[in-house]
């Protein structure tokens, strides 16, 4: 009853929304919860703020780095400071015109501790920055820099309208905010819709599209009807199992969407008993990695935190198959004995107690798959909680607040494990601790020898597969679904959205 | 479209050839081109009976799966999987070339080439093996330290001429280098055995840095694809054609630009969205050639996803024209792209565009999505020996060029 009230709703807003002026309609399979890029942390953000917001630098279509609010780069000859020129032609949404001050705001707002940005790694590197000239600042860095641009991505901010450095989560800006990119937030609607409009002034125009709508269909499997009935103009990520009846239609072209993405249950070690290296290595022997994928696709299982088509993906690691036998012998080892069928310890059964984002698709029945295999083995598995965005940035990012995690990562091209697996990492939220690993981190970012970072990153993968702080899934093949009447459609490995300012809709 | 057809065609075709149906007399579509399609479709049982006694071998070749067809008793068979084995190879050899000098400029750019490293001479030495100008590249750092290795680089950038360059740079060149570019080049000239370069060259090719660095002999693909050259195609139309580019005997030749492409609206294309808009012409005009349910190898044509196997091959060749315009290669490789097929190789993603794929990501800048197709591949390894170590340098390649850059990870 409800789902289908859910369609209906659906349906008719997408139907009202067609009728006007030709939007581009795309579905996320989660609406973003914010929309500030000091605090994104999920892929849907990141899309939506692709279309918002600006960095000083870009990815051309051959993946270079290319000047978007910046104009131009002076490096110092010692590579320890740079002067970027900015562009003077730019306004934010609400027509003040972006200068310098905000480039520099930018920067200290991601650093300032106040703010608690989990994007503060990204500038990390910058130990200053100050404006000298309208448009021009002088960047500080910590070490030298051979290609500063490279790393000058970041979204950068309007300064004129916070009140100071150090920005709350729950700033109002979250849900109305103003960039220099091609659309502008009109509406964020309390039905998880989010529509944009062609902006003026800003740095990439859009010739054609004139209005955006994002909107939230949490139900996978109604997706590919909504394409395939010309609802929406673009799926971010298709099932696997929709592929063939989408590839069939005509009207529909499928984009191959690389984002590096595993699937993973992650400890938090804490706390006993997940802070005991052998209890978490005999829960993954008791799981059977591809029986769990089996129902959600083709995949291929991973054997560490890299896919295997990576660069840095270690190959003598073997993907980790079910022994019960092995796993009963380390949780006898951690004084674990198996009473009425149950694992236990001092009279204490063995519990998993697991959460995983609402919304992440096959992500209830791969739970449902493991709670079974796991009880199987003796393990007591609590019944898996899915929770909304708001309740999972607060347990899971802010508080870690949690046991057990089913959730998957996405990366870059640069596939940096760093904010996973440092000790000081940002989204390390299990408070896994190496110093090997830290140290092979640290080199991998240091050097300027790529074998050196490919061999030091491959031993981490090493490394981490061994100390298991996450039981380590698969990979599964993206695609994105586009209508053909989107022409000079291109899509960016990672954010999807950089180049749609050359996105033209209908003929020609 | 679908990868799990070779087992069912197996099937298909004992069915086929033990005579249990009872399908109407052929008609064919007048329309149609003459050629293996249409003799799937209007005449199955021809191309049933040409394969009937080696049908394992066939199912494989239909499958990509080259080494087991080069092993077939079929000498046709044999032929083909041969050639087959040959374009990926000589694709191989042009993403070599590419990826060599793309890897020396990303290191020095990104990184700096390390100090009396001859990185950038090991990139010269690919390029004027493609007899293409080194001096570039030499220009990246100055001479190595290694006095054998300057030793080539001073020979690279010695004068040159336009052709015949790695002739003169094997010459010239003194020291265990030299020995191993001279067996290089007497291989190619037909005047040595291929396993010279076993005992001439030495492994690793280029050693620095206590052995923490190290690079490939990059020439090796090169010189075999020159000792083992395409071989011709079998003098049979329907062998030297089925499961091919090649739509009729009046397109062997040159099937991109032959009769059944143009019909087709295949031409040449000058960017993405004219490649696009060829590809969905391409495909929409297939659909219209789809045999009904009633033609005699309606059956057989599913069950091989002949228009299917036909457009992936066809597409391939096209796409080998367009490598000037990389981005529009890519897109029409995009476009064409089989979705349904999974990550290895299979009908609709041969081993010939699986390197080709690499190629054209490697040049549009878009390096990371050659590694999924080198890895696919990987199971033609002992064909293709070159092979893991190219993918290592394609690997190098995209850590030099995200060298120095912050990365970003996000959750669903």
């Amino acid at each position: 009853m409800r789902l289908s009230t859910v369609i209906i709703g659906t349906f008719a807003a997408l139907a009202a929304t067609s009728a006007e002026a030709a939007p581009f309609r795309y579905i996320e399979d989660r609406a973003p919860a914010i929309i500030d890029p000091l605090f994104t942390t999920t892929m849907g953000e990141a899309r939506l703020q692709e279309l918002v917001f600006d960095g000083l630098y870009t990815d051309d279509r051959n993946l270079r780095s290319t000047p978007l609010l910046a104009k131009s780069i002076r490096v110092a000859d010692d590579r320890l400071s740079a002067e970027v020129t900015l562009r003077s032609d730019v306004r934010w949404h609400d027509g003040q015109p972006f200068t310098a001050d905000d480039v520099v705001f930018t920067i200290q707002a991601m650093q300032d501790p106040g703010t608690l940005s989990p994007e503060g790694a990204r500038v990390a590197w910058i130990t200053n920055a100050e404006a000298i000239g309208s448009h021009a600042v002088r960047l500080t860095f910590d070490r030298p820099q051979p290609n500063p641009a490279d790393r000058l991505y970041f979204k950068i901010l309007p300064a004129h309208v916070f009140k100071g450095t150090a920005v709350r989560r729950d700033d109002p800006f979250h849900t109305r905010p103003i960039g220099t990119g091609p659309f502008r937030i009109e509406r964020f609607e309390t039905d998880h819709s989010i529509s944009l409009s062609a902006a003026e002034g800003s740095s990439r125009t859009a010739d054609s599209l004139t209005e955006v709508v994002m909107r939230e269909v949490s139900d996978k499997s109604y997706q590919a009807k909504l394409i395939l009935y010309e609802s929406v103009e673009a799926l971010v990520r298709v099932l696997p199992r929709d592929l063939a009846i989408l590839q069939a239609d005509r009207n529909i072209e499928l984009y191959p969407y690389q984002t590096n993405s595993w699937w993973y249950v992650g400890f938090n070690q804490r706390a006993a008993p997940w802070d005991d290296t052998r209890v978490r290595e005999a829960l993954s022997l008791l799981i059977d990695s591809r029986g769990l994928l089996s129902p959600v696709g083709t995949g291929e299982p991973v054997s560490g935190p890299y896919v295997p088509s990576s660069p840095y993906y270690n190959h003598d690691v073997p993907v980790r198959q079910r022994d019960p036998a092995r796993a009963s012998a380390l949780l006898q080892e951690a004084g674990y004995s198996r009473d009425g069928g149950t694992w236990s310890k001092a009279g204490k059964p063995l519990t998993v107690r697991l959460v995983s984002p609402k919304g992440l698709e096959s992500a209830q029945e791969v739970a449902i798959n493991l709670q079974s295999m796991l009880q199987g083995a003796g393990v007591q598995v609590d019944n898996p909680r899915f929770v909304d965005e708001a309740e999972w940035k607060r347990r899971v990012w802010r508080e870690q607040e949690f046991e057990l995690v089913l959730s998957q990562w996405s990366f870059d091209r640069t596939e940096d494990v760093r904010q996973q697996f440092h000790s000081s990492g940002t989204r390390n939220f299990g408070a896994y601790a190496n110093p090997e690993v830290d140290r092979l981190l640290d080199e991998a970012r240091d050097t300027l020898d790529p074998q050196a970072k490919k061999t030091a990153l491959r031993e981490v993968h090493k490394l981490v597969a061994a100390d298991t702080p996450m039981i380590f899934l698969w990979t599964l093949d993206s695609y994105s679904a586009v209508r053909s009447d989107i022409r000079n459609v291109a899509i960016h490995p990672f954010y999807f959205f950089t180049w749609i300012s050359e996105w033209t809709f209908g003929a020609g | 479209m679908t990868s799990g057809g070779a087992p069912r065609w197996a099937l298909c075709a004992s069915i086929w050839l033990t005579g249990c149906t009872d399908t109407p007399p052929p008609a064919p579509n007048p329309d149609l081109p003459a050629g293996w399609v249409t003799d799937v479709v209007t005449a199955p049982t021809t191309v049933l009976d040409r394969m009937a006694t080696h049908t394992d071998g066939w199912a494989a070749f239909h499958r990509g799966d080259l080494l087991r067809a080069r092993d077939s008793a079929d000498e046709a068979l044999q032929q083909r999987a041969r050639i087959e084995l040959a374009v990926t190879r000589s694709r191989l050899v042009d993403l070599t070339r590419v990826t060599a000098p793309a890897l020396a400029r990303a290191w020095a750019q990104h990184g700096g080439i390390p100090e009396g490293s001859a990185v950038h001479t090991w990139a010269a030495l690919v390029v004027a093996s493609a007899d293409e100008d080194p001096t570039p590249l030499l220009a990246l750092a100055p001479a190595p330290a290694d006095p054998h290795w300057a030793h080539v680089h001073g020979a690279l950038g010695s004068d040159l001429p336009e052709e015949g360059r790695f002739h003169i740079v094997a010459e010239r060149t003194a020291g265990p280098i030299g020995d191993c570019l001279r067996a290089h080049h007497h291989i190619r000239a037909g005047k040595a055995a291929f396993d010279l370069l076993d005992t001439a060259c030495p492994t690793p090719f280029l050693s620095e840095a206590g052995g923490s660095r190290t690079l490939p002999d990059p020439l090796r693909g090169q010189t075999a694809s020159i000792h083992w050259p395409v071989p011709d195609a079998p003098a049979e139309a329907l062998a030297a054609t089925l499961f091919s580019a090649s739509w009729g005997p009046d397109d062997r030749t040159d099937p991109a630009r032959g009769p059944t492409a143009r019909r087709l609206g295949l031409g040449p294309a000058d960017s993405p969205a004219a490649a696009l808009a060829q590809v969905q012409t391409l495909t929409r005009t297939l659909d219209t050639w789809q045999p009904g349910a009633d033609a005699p190898g309606a059956r057989l044509a599913a069950d091989l996803d002949a228009f299917d196997v036909y457009r992936t091959h066809i597409v391939d060749a096209w796409v080998d024209t367009l490598l000037t315009h990389p981005l529009t290669a890519a897109e029409a490789l995009r476009a064409a792209r089989d979705a349904d097929a999974g990550r290895t190789i299979g009908p609709t993603r041969p081993p010939r565009l699986l390197a080709l794929e690499a190629r054209v990501s490697v040049a549009s800048g878009h390096i990371r999505s050659a590694l999924p197709a080198l890895a696919a591949l990987a199971p033609l390894a002992p064909a293709l020996p070159e092979l893991p170590a190219l993918t290592e340098l394609v690997n190098d390649l995209q850590v030099a060029t995200t060298l120095g850059r912050t990365g970003d990870s996000k959750e669903p």
